[in-house]
């Protein structure tokens, strides 16, 4: 579209150009909206990513703590009195009960390495060995899982003092804390969203402030209100659009950057990536849904302020 | 007859579909049938501004009024009828409430109490969808021409004929013909800025009636105009009555009325004082 005059004060009559009969094209501030709805489209971005990786993590410890338990045994080294002629330890008697019930997937005992490694946060490099520990056995559950109390009964009666450690309790506090964080990043995404269409209904009420006298020489020579917010709504769209476009590619170094630093997060997590998967996919309707509230919002603008017209 | 008395009207014929050949303006043919339909019809018409209402499309009130709130009645009681292919002279002084009555007519307002009716339709009662058709088939030429800065004059002449959906394969012939008529072949790729008052108003006429009008509006057309010119807009608003359009102008020229004596409507203070 052509959007002003040549030199001469003459239209370049040869091109062929479709009229823009409210001047919009000749508008100020399309930079300025443009940058506006790209700076929210960002924000919108990053809400999105916190709101689907609040997600996967509340999904991801809601699996692993369902799917997990722990056992203790107390002197795991201690003997037992033999069994079917078979003298056995009070951790190899609990190690073995656990394999030979159903529904347990797995079940291995954490190495004196790995048991100082956890303990290493609070003792220090002192030496784990001095003090009493229990056995720990990590305990992964197959599907479906076995009933959990009766477990901790028959391993109680297999090694006396042995203690079945549920993650129910830490699986409610996590979920609870990612829900929420979930919940405030999609209110986050709404939010961000209104902003943007009050970005856009502003500039849309300034620009017909503007044009005031042009949209009512059109409006009286018999333009439909459609047409005119038709107008309005097409610029939006194109503006808003543009701007989408410019906070998605602007969000992809910055996504790229905030996964790097979850990155060590993830890999305990064994997610891979704290960036879901379904962000990628996301992403590029962000510009579209920017667009698409821009050409509403400047739809109903228009319209409404159309309706003060006789 | 002169030369370019025949030409504007030959041009005015082609731009109308006139099937017989117009020569000397002998054998005109009526674009429409007349048949003394009432055209306009104002029944104890009250026309009153809400101050500081701030409305689009409402007229200013002056700064002074606003500050009281009161609310300002420019038409009070008027009541008139025009019939098809009628000419009216709008007279009177400053504020009688001239162009209030043309914004009136041009369904630019509406009326604060009374009954109007335009081209057949109550425009009381009727629905706001309807009106854009309506606006359509009326003509308004604006003292200050109103012109849109950033068209072309080609454009602006074409803009109603684009907003009644024409196709634009078919505007090209027409509004050159057009703006033949009113002097300005050549310069229809000319911003109006770059035209005189005179042109611009000529441009203005051009826009008024290329959707061919059954109600043509002037609100002191010839205010920017020399004699000259104005005696040649005069004549082509004449025409275009001759040709079955209604029109109605707003003038403080007695000496134009003098020249085309017709039915006079004289306002002041808002209250009709002549018809006749």
């Amino acid at each position: 579209m052509c959007c002003g005059w040549r030199r001469d004060g003459r239209w370049p009559m040869a091109e062929p150009r479709r009229p823009d009969e409210l001047g919009l094209g000749q508008a100020l501030g399309e930079r300025f909206l443009s940058l506006l709805v790209a700076a929210m489209v960002l924000l919108a971005a990053l809400a999105l990513a916190g709101a689907l990786a609040a997600g996967a993590l509340s999904r991801h410890w809601q699996d692993s703590t369902q799917r997990q338990i722990t056992v203790q045994v107390p002197q795991p080294d201690a003997k037992l009195p033999p069994k079917g002629g078979v003298e056995e330890t009070r951790i190899d008697r609990v190690l073995a009960q656990l394999r030979n019930t159903e529904g347990v997937a797995r079940a291995q005992t954490l190495s004196a390495d790995a048991l100082a490694g956890l303990l290493r946060p609070w003792l220090g490099e002192a030496a784990p060995g001095s003090l009493p520990l229990p056995g720990v056995i990590q305990v992964d559950l197959g599907l479906p899982p076995p009933d959990l109390d009766a477990l901790a009964g028959v391993l109680e009666a297999a090694a006396p003092g042995t203690l079945t450690e549920r993650h129910d309790l830490w699986e409610g506090r996590l979920r609870a804390l990612a829900s929420s964080l979930e919940a405030c990043a999609w209110l986050v995404l709404l939010l961000v969203l209104a902003v943007a269409a009050s970005v856009v209904m502003v500039a849309t009420r300034a620009e017909l402030a503007a044009r005031r006298e042009q949209v009512e020489i059109v409006h009286g020579l018999g333009a439909e209100d459609g047409m005119i917010a038709g107008r309005f709504a097409q610029r939006a769209l194109r503006l808003a659009g543009l701007g989408g476009v410019l906070g998605t590619v602007a969000a992809l170094p910055v996504l790229a950057a905030l996964a790097g630093l979850a990155r060590p997060f993830a890999r305990e997590a064994e997610t891979g990536s704290l960036v879901p998967v379904a962000l990628w996919f996301l992403l590029p309707l962000l510009p579209v849904l920017a667009g698409g509230i821009g050409w509403l919002t400047a739809q109903i603008t228009v319209r409404r302020w159309l309706r003060l017209l006789p | 007859m002169q030369i370019d008395d025949i030409n504007t009207r030959t041009s005015l014929c082609k731009h109308y579909n006139m099937k017989q050949v117009c020569v000397g303006g002998q054998s005109w043919h009526t674009r429409v049938q007349i048949d003394g339909r009432c055209m306009i019809r104002l029944t104890d018409i009250i026309l009153r501004y809400e101050a500081g209402a701030g409305r689009p499309g409402g007229v200013t009130v002056p700064r002074d009024r606003r500050a009281g709130q009161e609310a300002v009645t420019v038409l009070n009681g008027i009541s008139l009828e025009v019939p098809q292919g009628g000419f009216r002279w709008l007279l009177g002084p400053s504020g009688a409430g001239k162009s209030s009555l043309l914004r009136l007519l041009h369904l630019a307002v509406r009326p604060s109490a009374g009954s109007l009716e335009v081209l057949g339709l109550d425009i009381t009662r009727a629905r706001r969808e309807q009106l854009p058709r309506l606006r359509q088939r009326i003509g308004m030429v604006f003292q200050d021409f109103r012109l849109l800065p950033h068209l072309s004059a080609y454009d602006n002449v074409a803009l109603p004929q684009r907003l009644a959906g024409r196709p634009e394969a078919e505007l090209r012939a027409e509004v050159t013909e057009l703006l033949r008529w009113v002097g300005l072949s050549g310069k229809g790729d000319v911003s109006p800025a770059a035209l005189s008052g005179g042109e611009q108003q000529r441009i203005a006429i051009a826009r008024a009636v290329i959707n061919r009008p059954d109600l043509l509006l002037a609100d002191e057309p010839t205010g920017n105009l020399d004699d000259a010119q104005a005696q040649k807009l005069m004549r082509l608003l004449t025409e275009l009555n001759e040709m079955g359009t209604t029109v109605i102008v707003a003038t403080h020229n007695e000496h134009l009325v003098a020249e085309r004596p017709a039915h006079v409507l004289r306002l002041e203070e808002g209250r009709k004082v002549a018809d006749g």
